[in-house]
C-alpha cells in the first residue's frame, strides 16, 4: 500500500495558503481551518437557535439550552456561586472541543484535538489562569496547597515534591487524554476501515466493527469534551479554596 | 411595628419556600443525574485516572532529567524524581478515586 494510505496520514498538517511575517509561518494550514471552521459554525448555531425565544423551545433552541444548563449547573457545583463568572470560559472550551472532536468525525476532515500541542496550549491557558488567580486571591497562602494543614512538618520533604509534581502534571494529562483519546480512536477506525478494503467480501465484518466503533467515537467525542469542562472547574476551585 | 413583623414574617416564609423548592429541585436533578450518567461518569473517571497516572510519572521524569542537565549529576535526579513521579501518580489517583466514591 502507498504511503498516502497510511492510518496516520490523516493527521499531517498540510498548508493551504502560503503567509509569513518576518520569520514567522503563519501559513493558513488544514488545521487552523478547521478551527475557524468551528467558530463559525458555533456562532452560527447559537445566534440562530437563540433569535426566536420561544417559550416552548424548538429542536436547535434546546439543543442550545441543554449545553447551556448542563454547563452552567457543573460549573456552579463546581465553582459555587462566586465561580459562577467563570462559566463563559468553561461554556466556550466545551463547546469548542465538543466541536472540534464532532466535526473531526467526518470522514476526509481534520480533527484539529488530535494534535497534542493544541490541547495542550487550551490546557496550559487553564493553568496559567488557575494560579494566577490562586495568587490573586490568597496571596502567599495559595502555597498551602502544597502542605495541608494539619500534615506532620516531618513529611513535608515527601509531600511537598510530590504536590508539585502532581501540579504541574495537571496540564499534561488534560492535554494528553483528550489528544490520545482522539488520535487513538481515529486512528482504529481507519485500521479497521483497512481490514474492510482488504478482505473483499469478508469485509463485512469489520464493516459491522466500524458501525459499532462509531458509536462508540461520538459518545467519547462527547465524553472527552465534558471531561476537559468538568476538569477546568475542579482545577479553578482549587484556586478558590486551596485548602481541600 | 407590628407591620414590619409581619412583612418580615412573610419573607421568612418567602425565604423557606423557596429553600423547599432548591432542594426539591436538586434532589431531581441528582436522581436524574446518578440513573443516567452513572456509567459516562464513571467511564469519564476511568479515562482521568489514566491520564493523570501516565502525567505524572512524565512530568517526574522531566523534572528529574533538567536537574540532571543543569548540575551535571546524570542518573541520580532522574532516579529520584521518577519515583517521585510514581508516588505522585498513585497518590493523585486515590485522591480523586476518593472524590468519586462520594457519587
Amino acid at each position: 500500500m502507498s504511503e498516502k494510505h497510511s492510518p496516520l496520514d490523516q493527521f499531517t498538517i498540510h498548508r493551504i495558503f502560503e503567509m509569513k511575517i518576518g520569520n514567522i509561518d503563519v501559513s493558513l494550514t488544514n488545521s487552523s481551518l478547521m478551527m475557524i471552521a468551528v467558530l463559525v459554525i458555533l456562532n452560527i448555531f447559537l445566534i440562530y437557535s437563540t433569535k426566536k425565544k420561544s417559550v416552548i423551545p424548538g429542536r436547535l433552541q434546546s439543543l442550545a439550552e441543554m449545553s447551556y444548563e448542563m454547563i452552567y449547573n457543573t460549573t456552579k457545583d463546581n465553582l459555587g456561586k462566586e465561580g459562577v463568572r467563570f462559566f463563559p470560559l468553561v461554556y466556550s472550551l466545551f463547546m469548542f472541543i465538543l466541536l472540534c472532536n464532532m466535526l473531526g468525525l467526518i470522514p476526509y476532515s481534520f480533527t484539529v484535538t488530535s494534535h497534542i500541542i493544541v490541547t495542550f496550549a487550551l490546557a496550559f491557558g487553564i493553568f496559567l489562569l488557575a494560579t494566577v488567580l490562586g495568587f490573586i486571591l490568597h496571596g502567599h497562602k495559595y502555597l498551602r496547597l502544597f502542605l495541608p494543614k494539619g500534615v506532620p512538618i516531618f513529611l513535608a520533604p515527601l509531600l511537598v515534591p510530590i504536590e508539585i509534581v502532581s501540579y504541574i502534571s495537571r496540564p499534561i494529562s488534560l492535554a494528553v487524554r483528550l489528544a490520545a483519546n482522539m488520535m487513538a480512536g481515529h486512528t482504529m477506525i481507519k485500521v479497521f476501515a483497512g481490514f474492510v478494503v482488504a478482505l473483499g467480501i469478508f469485509g463485512i465484518a469489520p464493516f459491522l466493527f466500524i458501525v459499532l466503533l462509531f458509536i462508540l467515537e461520538t459518545l467519547i467525542a462527547f465524553l472527552q469534551a465534558y471531561v476537559f469542562a468538568v476538569l477546568t472547574c475542579l482545577y479553578l476551585s482549587d484556586s478558590f479554596h486551596p485548602e481541600h | 411595628m407590628t407591620k414590619k413583623k409581619k412583612v418580615n414574617d412573610l419573607n421568612d416564609s418567602l425565604n423557606t419556600l423557596s429553600k423547599k423548592i432548591d432542594s426539591i429541585k436538586a434532589e431531581k436533578i441528582n436522581e436524574d443525574f446518578n440513573k443516567t450518567n452513572k456509567k459516562v461518569t464513571g467511564f469519564a473517571h476511568a479515562f482521568k485516572i489514566v491520564s493523570e497516572l501516565f502525567a505524572n510519572i512524565i512530568v517526574g521524569g522531566s523534572i528529574g532529567w533538567s536537574l540532571d542537565y543543569f548540575f551535571n549529576s546524570k542518573p541520580l535526579f532522574l532516579i529520584l524524581f521518577l519515583i517521585i513521579g510514581f508516588i505522585s501518580g498513585i497518590y493523585t489517583s486515590y485522591k480523586s478515586s476518593k472524590k468519586f466514591a462520594k457519587y
